[in-house]
């Protein structure tokens, strides 16, 4: 058994060293994939040997054959890209270029190779690069192969594979896994039927994973993550060495005891600060007042810039690092809430979170460091602390990091726990216009925003000045404004709301046609969904919008103009979802009242369809014209 | 630097000279009051201010390598917690291409509003290698509060002659001092190139400095002897000081080439060398003799005028050259070869840097490369074809009193096919042959003609959208049709472009009825390949909801292509003129069939309104026979270029156009 692997690994070796000469490969042409491939394909993989070398628990390499047939520039398989930062070297070994018959056009020079920097931003301060080819100039489809290798001095994780985007085939994909016999290597493969393989050589264990012809999935808008439909190979290590450290990934529990010791007294105040908490708290009473008095402390006094430090970027630098140049990155900012509460008697825990807009794949029995992020965690109080923000009210926690599952880093080690969410019911727009349509049109209004939806207001309070919010909400306004009066935007404290007022002239409202006035029943806003994308999904559609706005407008009625037709009250639901509007005559005053639900929902693709009438008969409502006309004279 | 002296002459040491730096402003000194500042008096809602920026540029007549250097000094008062967010990272970005040029002797400094001040060291300024050609400093100041201000000062070293200033007087927050002083010997002729507010100063001064050095003359053979010589020379040195104080700050706003083509600046251009001892040597002289000297780039003019590199693009395409075929379809052949088989690399350049076999070769290029195969080939295969260089639109206008290539990031051709005059520009798939790129649209090119170079106006084609609606609409107001479209020039590149990034999305927003999008099924494309003739679509709406209906009448819904009621300018007041890219043409035609037993009561009034001079017009016009419903909406841009002055009266054009698109129709029950 093992010899026959042996002779294979030995023939592959054998075929891709020829390649390196240069030649023809007939063997690559289009004609030769199975044209059921084609069907959603941007790329179609023609042969992918991606090999983890591990050499001990501190160093492994990492390196990747592959050949692929490009279909689409668009396709993700279109550009070359390899990442490496200062625990890592990479090598962009070759990549040549074949035209649709498998005729070699030419070989890339390492002179086109761009070597950068992964971010440029000014506050962005880490040594992550890359190295990159694009631009092939083949004549689509065409086919590349190439070769690269990374070598990493120090991890706590390895890469998983993702052999397989959506809109890519595969006709041949493996992945060898090459380690000491006797060091633990956790694996876990999802959604699809791996060939799996295992030999050992020597004192080494070598594994493999194969698939072969996998057809493409299409890429469909607000579609199932990928970890769902996609293969996945995820790999952990059982033990790593990083720095003077060494690691344990066997559960939760020892990871998180890892994190805690590598960041252990890092949050110890400097005297400077002992000294200014007790002075800054001491008129507090409870707990809560303390952490409130010392989270807005940290908020208009520190910035975030991402500085990293070592330990495969999971160190933090100290409180008093913090505290001497007020800006840290996210591990360092927590570090030092904690250090500052532990000051004030509070104890406090540093949590990872995945901070992403999709909810990540979390399994609890597989122990993979996929986070992303940190922040602080009050189990006092049960109150969560983002520390990298100057905008969010104590203890509420990004729309993105909420309902996450995370891992608590306690001095018992590991924790799986999970983020607060702001109930549904708190997520609210409200807004309220008066309109006097004579010549000019006089709006006056308020809009109130609650809970999850704050963001851009919140942030327009606190960042920007009076000239840049009046240019934001010129531009983001939908009536056309002649003069902007007044604006006024406030953050309640609290964090309960923020609210937006403003008084404008308006060039225009609604339409005159004739001898009448029209005026849209979505006067202000226009509606807010439509159905996107195809109705003959073959997947389920996700939607995490969750608010719901509530608009009264309040129409003066011009007095040249009697009503001639108010449309009927109207409303609709589906699956949460709400829609309702009602008009009526108030005192002179046309009154509009809408109410629109957004509920988060996964729907199957035949209740997508459901959904799309929906919002065909919103949209119908929404369309709807109050009619005026002049009045005889 | 060589011609200073004999070239046998090797330099091992030398004195310094005595030109040392003016110590008016010295780095870490404050003032109090700055300290105490909370907001900026001229510009109170400033969130930081520029309390100065002072630059020192200084030739070094001793040095071999980075003779040029600038030693900058810039002083920032945060004013906000935004102010801090914004500024409070600075990132100094240099050109490191082949040890171009360099940044050194960094300091910083932050000083708080309590008096503390902040050193940083060398440890906390972060080295960016960005990419091959270019490297940042990146700083993050420690310590910052509200009302903080920084401080960092830095040398920049270079060796480029050509244009060593670049200077921006004036920044998108307010600027109280800035001071650019200049010190170059008079071996070195700049114009020198003015733009935006004027400055509070502007001065030139003479002066003449002794220079001592020493030189060591070595004699070769077996064994060497040194002679040691220690020489004086007396150099002219020219002083240039520019101030502006006070300056305010000038923010972004839409329709415009870029910004920096309003900011108050300075930049040098060389003009000639004049090295002792030799004659005066121009550097810039005219355009024609640039555009001979470009001829007599191997690199560029070679490209052209031998005949091998030209004939290996067309061997590539595959064009044997026979004058029988005609002209047009050649050099369409040669342009969708270099369209579909060279790739643009997202880099823009006048096509100076590599030759035509290596552009092959690598399959791809920056724009001028692509440009240069196509007029390398046209004048291989017998056409009449010119390389023209161009500014982008975002890289500024050109300047055309001075004549230096680096103004230029672009090249395209002109060619002359069957007696029409043509333009010609690749890199965008979807663009065909005769168009240049919309970015491009920025005044005028320069014709690079060996004996007769000259400028040439662009003049942009215009653009047409014509869309024929023809439907039914049933007693529920809903609207069952056929929508036919065609677009050409811009628009079809646009078209084009959408339907290739938005996929199966693309159609959803081409139609609206009011406020609402109208969606189009069965979508037919015609000629989404074919990109030298229009693009047209064809599609139906089934069922779509366009009308108020009530127990006697029914509203009709206004129904028009997107964008067709936009009104692009929202702001109060406009500071910079308007520049539109190219002229345009939108036309709708409405032919709706009415539900059976209903009349019209009440239609639009047909309107036609313009601009002054014509500039920009719509119209509007409707007719009706029993049963039928016929509208005809028009739009039209001419004038490209509009003054500040202009702006309200072309606001209320555009709302004017809103309001009469948007009006209704209403049919009766008979």
């Amino acid at each position: 058994m093992s010899k026959f692997i042996k002779k294979n690994i030995y023939l592959i070796l054998f075929l891709w060293t020829g390649i390196l000469f240069g030649q023809d490969r007939p063997d690559y042409a289009v004609s030769g994939i199975d044209t059921s491939f084609l069907k959603n394909a941007e790329a179609v993989i023609r042969h992918e040997e991606t090999r983890l070398i591990i050499k001990s628990p501190r160093e492994y390499i990492h390196e990747v054959t592959k050949v692929v047939t490009i279909f689409d520039e668009d396709s993700w398989e279109a550009y070359v890209i390899v990442h490496y930062d200062k625990y890592s070297s990479a090598d962009l070994i070759s990549v040549y270029l074949y035209d649709a018959d498998g005729k070699l056009l030419r070989k890339m020079k390492k002179s086109e190779i761009v070597d950068a920097a992964a971010y440029s931003d000014n506050s962005i301060l880490t040594d992550e690069r890359y190295l990159g080819v694009r631009s092939f100039g083949g004549q689509l489809p065409y086919t590349l192969e190439y070769k690269w290798k990374t070598t990493y001095h120090e991890t706590l994780s390895y890469p998983d594979w993702h052999p397989q985007h959506k809109k890519e085939s595969i006709e041949q994909a493996t992945f060898v896994l090459e380690a000491p016999k006797d060091l633990i290597i956790h694996t876990r493969s999802l959604n699809a039927d791996f060939a799996y393989k295992v030999e050992t050589d020597g004192d080494r264990k070598i594994q493999s994973w194969t698939l072969t012809n996998v057809k493409a999935i299409p890429r469909e808008i607000s579609g199932p993550p990928d970890y769902e439909v996609l293969p996945l190979l995820m790999l952990s290590p059982s033990v790593f060495q990083v720095g003077d450290y060494t690691g344990s990934m066997s559960d939760w529990k020892s990871f998180g005891a890892f994190l805690y010791l590598i960041n252990k007294d890092r949050e110890k105040m400097p005297p400077f600060m002992v000294s200014l908490i007790s002075q800054m708290t001491s008129q507090c009473t409870t707990p809560k007042e303390k952490i409130d008095t010392m989270y807005h402390w940290l908020q208009h006094n520190m910035r975030y810039v991402s500085v990293q430090l070592g330990i495969g970027g999971w160190q933090s630098y100290d409180a008093t690092y913090v505290e001497k140049n007020r800006y840290g990155d996210c591990k360092a900012l927590s570090t030092f809430m904690k250090g500052m509460l532990r000051e004030a008697g509070i104890d406090a825990y540093q949590v990872v979170i995945r901070w992403d807009e999709e909810n990540s794949l979390f399994p609890d029995d597989f122990m993979y460091n996929d986070f992303n992020h940190m922040m602080i965690h009050v189990p006092s109080e049960n109150m969560w602390l983002e520390c990298t923000s100057n905008n969010l009210p104590t203890g509420e926690i990004d729309r993105d990091e909420q309902n996450k599952k995370v891992l608590l880093i306690t001095p018992e080690g590991g924790k799986i726990s999970r983020t607060p969410s702001i109930p549904d019911l708190l997520n609210i727009i409200t807004s309220q216009d008066t309109i006097f349509a004579t010549t000019p049109v006089r709006i006056s209004g308020r809009e109130e925003y609650f809970g999850n939806n704050q963001r851009s207001v919140r942030s327009l309070y606190n960042y920007a000045s009076p000239e840049e919010q009046r240019k934001y909400f010129l531009e983001h306004c939908h009536l056309t404004i002649d003069k902007l009066e007044q604006l006024h935007i406030s953050s309640e404290k609290s964090g309960t709301s923020s609210a937006l007022a403003y008084k404008a002239t308006l060039s225009k409202f609604g339409n005159v046609s004739g001898n009448r006035f029209f005026i849209p029943v979505n006067a202000i806003q226009p509606p807010h969904n439509t159905c996107p994308g195809n109705t003959d999904r073959t997947t389920d559609f996700i939607s995490i919008d969750n608010y719901t706005e509530k608009n009264d407008i309040y129409i003066a009625l011009p007095p040249e103009y009697v009503i001639e037709y108010l449309p009927a009250k109207s409303g609709f639901e589906f699956k949460g979802n709400h829609y309702s509007v009602a008009l009526n005559l108030e005192n002179q005053y046309i009154h509009i009242h809408h109410e629109i639900t957004e509920a988060p929902m996964r729907l199957t693709p035949a209740e997508y369809n459901e959904l799309c009438a929906y919002y065909t008969s919103v949209a119908k409502s929404n369309s709807q014209m109050i009619v005026l006309k002049k009045s005889k004279t | 630097m060589k011609t200073l002296l004999p070239l046998f002459v090797i330099f091992l040491s030398f004195i310094t000279s005595s030109f040392s730096q003016d110590t008016k402003v010295k780095f870490g000194k404050v003032s109090p009051a700055d300290l105490a500042m909370k907001v900026y008096p001229s510009d109170t809602e400033a969130i930081a201010v520029i309390l100065s920026k002072i630059g020192r540029v200084r030739y070094d007549v001793l040095l071999d390598k980075y003779a040029l250097t600038e030693d900058r000094h810039v002083v920032i008062k945060l004013l906000t917690d935004a102010g801090i967010d914004e500024y409070g990272d600075v990132k100094i970005e240099y050109y490191s291409y082949q040890d171009y040029s360099k940044v050194a002797n960094i300091k910083a400094m932050v000083h708080l509003p309590d008096g503390t001040d902040i050193k940083i060291d060398n440890s906390q300024i972060f080295d960016e290698k960005t990419n091959d050609y270019w490297a940042a400093k990146k700083i993050a100041f420690p310590g910052l509060a509200k009302g903080a201000i920084i401080e960092y000062q830095y040398t920049i070293f270079q060796d480029h002659m050509f244009q060593p200033v670049d200077w921006f007087f004036q920044s998108h927050i307010p600027i109280r001092y800035a001071e650019l002083t200049t010190k170059i010997p008079d071996w070195y002729e700049y114009v020198v190139l003015t733009q935006g507010l004027p400055l509070d100063k502007n001065a030139r001064d003479e002066s003449i400095e002794t220079i001592h050095y020493t030189n060591v003359e070595r004699s070769g053979g077996l064994v060497t002897s040194s002679q040691i010589n220690h020489e004086t020379a007396s150099i002219k040195f020219i002083t240039n000081t520019f101030i502006n104080k006070d300056v305010p700050a000038l923010k972004e706003e839409c329709c415009i080439t870029t910004m920096d083509d309003y900011y108050s600046r300075v930049r040098y251009q060389l003009q000639a060398y004049h090295f002792a001892m030799q004659p005066r040597e121009p550097v810039l002289n005219s355009w024609k003799i640039l555009a001979e000297k470009l001829y007599q780039d191997p690199v560029w003019g070679g490209q052209f005028k031998n005949k091998r590199p030209g004939s290996l693009v067309l061997e590539a395409a595959g064009i044997t050259v026979d004058t029988s075929v005609n002209q047009m379809e050649t050099a369409q052949h040669i342009y969708d070869y270099i369209n579909n088989n060279i790739q643009w690399n997202d880099m823009q350049g006048y096509g100076g840097m590599r030759d035509i076999s290596t552009i092959l070769k690598t399959k791809s290029g920056n724009s001028g490369d692509l440009n240069k195969l196509m007029c390398a080939a046209l004048i291989q295969a017998g056409i009449d074809a010119q390389p023209v260089l161009l500014s982008t639109r975002d890289n500024g206008k050109p300047l055309e009193l001075y004549p230096f290539i680096d103004q230029f990031n672009h090249m395209v051709v002109v060619a002359n096919i069957e007696g029409k005059d043509m333009w010609i520009d690749l890199g965008d798939k979807n663009l065909p042959m005769g168009l240049l790129r919309a970015d491009v649209l920025n005044s005028r090119g320069w014709l690079v003609d060996e004996k007769d170079p000259a400028w040439l106006d662009i003049i942009p084609s215009s653009s047409s959208s014509t869309y024929l609606i023809t439907g039914t609409i049933d007693k529920e107001g809903n609207l069952n049709a056929t929508i036919e479209s065609r677009y050409t020039g811009y628009h079809a590149v646009e078209q084009r472009t959408k339907a290739d990034d938005e996929k199966e999305k693309f159609g959803q927003n081409i139609l609206m009825s009011g406020t609402n999008p109208v969606k189009l099924t069965e979508i037919e494309m015609t000629n989404k390949k074919e990109i030298s003739k229009p693009f047209q679509l064809k599609a139906k709406v089934i069922n779509q909801s366009v009308a108020t209906v009530t127990r006697d009448k029914m509203y009709l819904n206004p129904l028009f292509p997107n964008g067709l009621d936009d009104l692009p300018f929202k702001l109060e007041e406009r500071t910079y003129p308007i520049e539109m890219n190219y002229p345009e043409e939108v036309t709708v035609i409405l032919n709706l069939t009415l539900p059976e037993g209903y009349t019209m009561e009440s239609i639009p009034k047909s309107i036609k309104f313009v601009t002054e001079n014509n500039g920009i017009l719509a119209s509007y016009n409707s007719s009706q026979t029993p049963g039928k419903l016929n509208v005809t909406m028009k739009y039209a841009l001419k004038q490209l270029e509009f003054d500040p002055t202009e702006y309200t009266a072309l606001k209320n054009f555009y709302n004017e156009r809103h309001q009469k698109f948007n009006e209704q129709i209403v049919l009766t029950k008979s």
